[in-house]
């Protein structure tokens, strides 16, 4: 019930805060009144900038407001909430064009007012956030240069619209106003210095070592590490963290990654990683004794925040890793509930920790149904995608008492809900965990 | 489920500031 407190409380303090220049206007407008569109469309521009601002805070990765929620479904909200703002945002000048056809004067470049440019280079940078945070692989954008210029043009765009609003001074002249934008401005202000600044000198003095980097079945890597110097982080099963190897924890450069490693195992961690991308493919190449930065755990995606008489894991490819975990926790915890773990993959080669697996089923309750996309030839087992036949087939006869936890790619993490609910499970029991943060 | 939570918060949030905006747009437009 506690998460649902400090969730319902976040979500509260997020309204206000989203809302809280057009309360202000409303409350003490504090200038004449203008025509009715001009109106309207300056209080969505102000709006959409509020949300704008908000964002730095929604991204800061701060873990007590991210974990009512999951910091995937944060950083999901955060998207949702961008595309908004910046439908606002455009609306403001769309309805002043629309409605004074005079507006398009401004725009011309020999008498374009200096608040005006501000304007349209504010418009400039959230449209380029949009576009390349959209379509950031169709563009073929790495992460790491992507993640440095959407911060910087997160600032640039918010501190330009600002200035845009300073500029034509007509609520912006009110001292109410003024003190509310001062007040968020020095809030956005804070957390960049937090997350750039405080927060890698943090975690800089809690360093990690890598002890050694294992290749395991499906082109994947488990890199082990080990605290050094202090007694490491505590973390529920399932859990993740943002690494960063050899450098600095700048906040930018760091990737997230689920910890495969049992909660039990005092202070050491492994994250097991599929060689996907730039960064992934050299996990390889580290060499022990490496330094590493751990910024987390985060996510919610763990049944000791679910307690039932038994679970069901869903697990498509390398989303196996945070199930890994929990498997791993449940054996050390000595647990004798009933669990059933259905795992997709392409081929029998390619399973990641299949030996693993056959070992914990000595140790547990734990049946492992293998769903192979390619099967080999004599293969017997079950064979294509997770269908709601299959799951009809395949879970125990308390599916309505259980709880369910899915991970791996999006797709199969649509199908797997869509053919729990048309079994009859509740939403409530299903917990997902999408690895596409961005 | 968080999923579909989350989206309905912003839905919802979307709305809201659109309402507040009529209503301000109205109360202190229509002067």
């Amino acid at each position: 019930m506690r998460i649902i407190y400090f969730g319902a409380i976040w979500i509260a303090v997020f309204l206000l805060l989203a809302t809280a220049p057009l309360i202000v206007l409303l409350m003490a407008p504090g200038q004449p009144g203008r025509e009715f569109w001009r109106e309207f469309s300056v209080a969505l521009a102000f709006a959409g900038l509020s949300i704008a601002g908000l964002q730095f805070i929604i991204t800061a990765r701060l873990r007590y407001l991210t974990w009512p929620f999951g910091l995937d479904v944060v950083y999901h909200f955060h998207r949702r909430l961008m595309i908004i703002a910046v439908f606002l945002i455009l609306a403001h000048p769309t309805i002043l064009i629309i409605t004074d056809r005079t507006t398009l004067e401004l725009l011309h470049p020999a008498f374009s007012p200096w608040r005006t440019r501000f304007a349209v280079l504010a418009l400039g940078a959230f449209a380029f956030q949009i576009v390349t945070s959209v379509w950031r692989l169709n563009l073929g954008m790495r992460y790491e240069p992507w993640r440095i210029t959407h911060n910087i043009f997160a600032i640039l765009a918010v501190g330009l619209a600002v200035v845009h609003a300073i500029g034509v001074g007509h609520y912006m002249a009110t001292p109410t106003m003024r003190s509310l934008i001062l007040i968020l401005a020095i809030l956005w202000l804070g957390l960049i210095l937090y997350v750039r600044l405080a927060k890698p000198n943090i975690l800089k003095r809690r360093p990690y070592k890598v002890t050694k980097v294992v290749q395991e079945r499906g082109n994947a890597w488990s890199l082990y590490l080990e605290p050094d110097g202090h007694p490491g982080m505590r973390f529920h099963p399932g859990q993740f963290s943002w690494i960063t190897i050899g450098r600095w924890p700048d906040g930018i450069t760091g990737h997230p990654f689920s910890i495969t490693a049992s909660a039990l195992n005092s202070g050491r961690v492994s994250h097991t990683i599929k060689a996907l991308g730039d960064f992934t493919s050299q996990i390889k190449h580290i060499a022990p004794g490496t330094p590493a930065y751990l910024d987390g755990p985060h996510g919610s995606f763990s049944l000791d925040r679910h307690v039932a008489p038994g679970y069901v894991f869903i697990a498509g490819g390398i989303g196996i890793t945070p199930i890994m975990s929990m498997l791993r926790t449940l054996a050390d915890r000595c647990d004798s509930r009933q669990l059933l773990l259905i795992y997709g993959n392409k081929t029998w080669e390619g399973v990641t920790f299949r030996e693993e697996l056959e070992d914990l089923k000595g140790k547990l309750n734990l049946e492992v149904v293998h769903l192979l996309e390619e099967p080999p030839p004599g293969w017997e087992g079950e064979s294509g995608f997770i269908t709601p036949q299959l799951l009809s087939c395949r879970l125990p006869e308390n599916r309505m008492e259980i709880e369910y936890f899915i991970c791996g790619p999006p797709i199969m993490i649509d199908v797997a809900e869509k053919s729990l609910l048309a079994l009859g499970i509740s939403m409530e029991r299903m917990h997902s965990e999408r690895f596409q943060l961005v | 489920m968080r999923i579909f939570i989350a989206n309905q918060i912003a839905a919802f949030t979307a709305m809201l500031v659109i309402l507040l905006a009529v209503i301000f747009a109205a109360v202190h437009g229509l002067y």
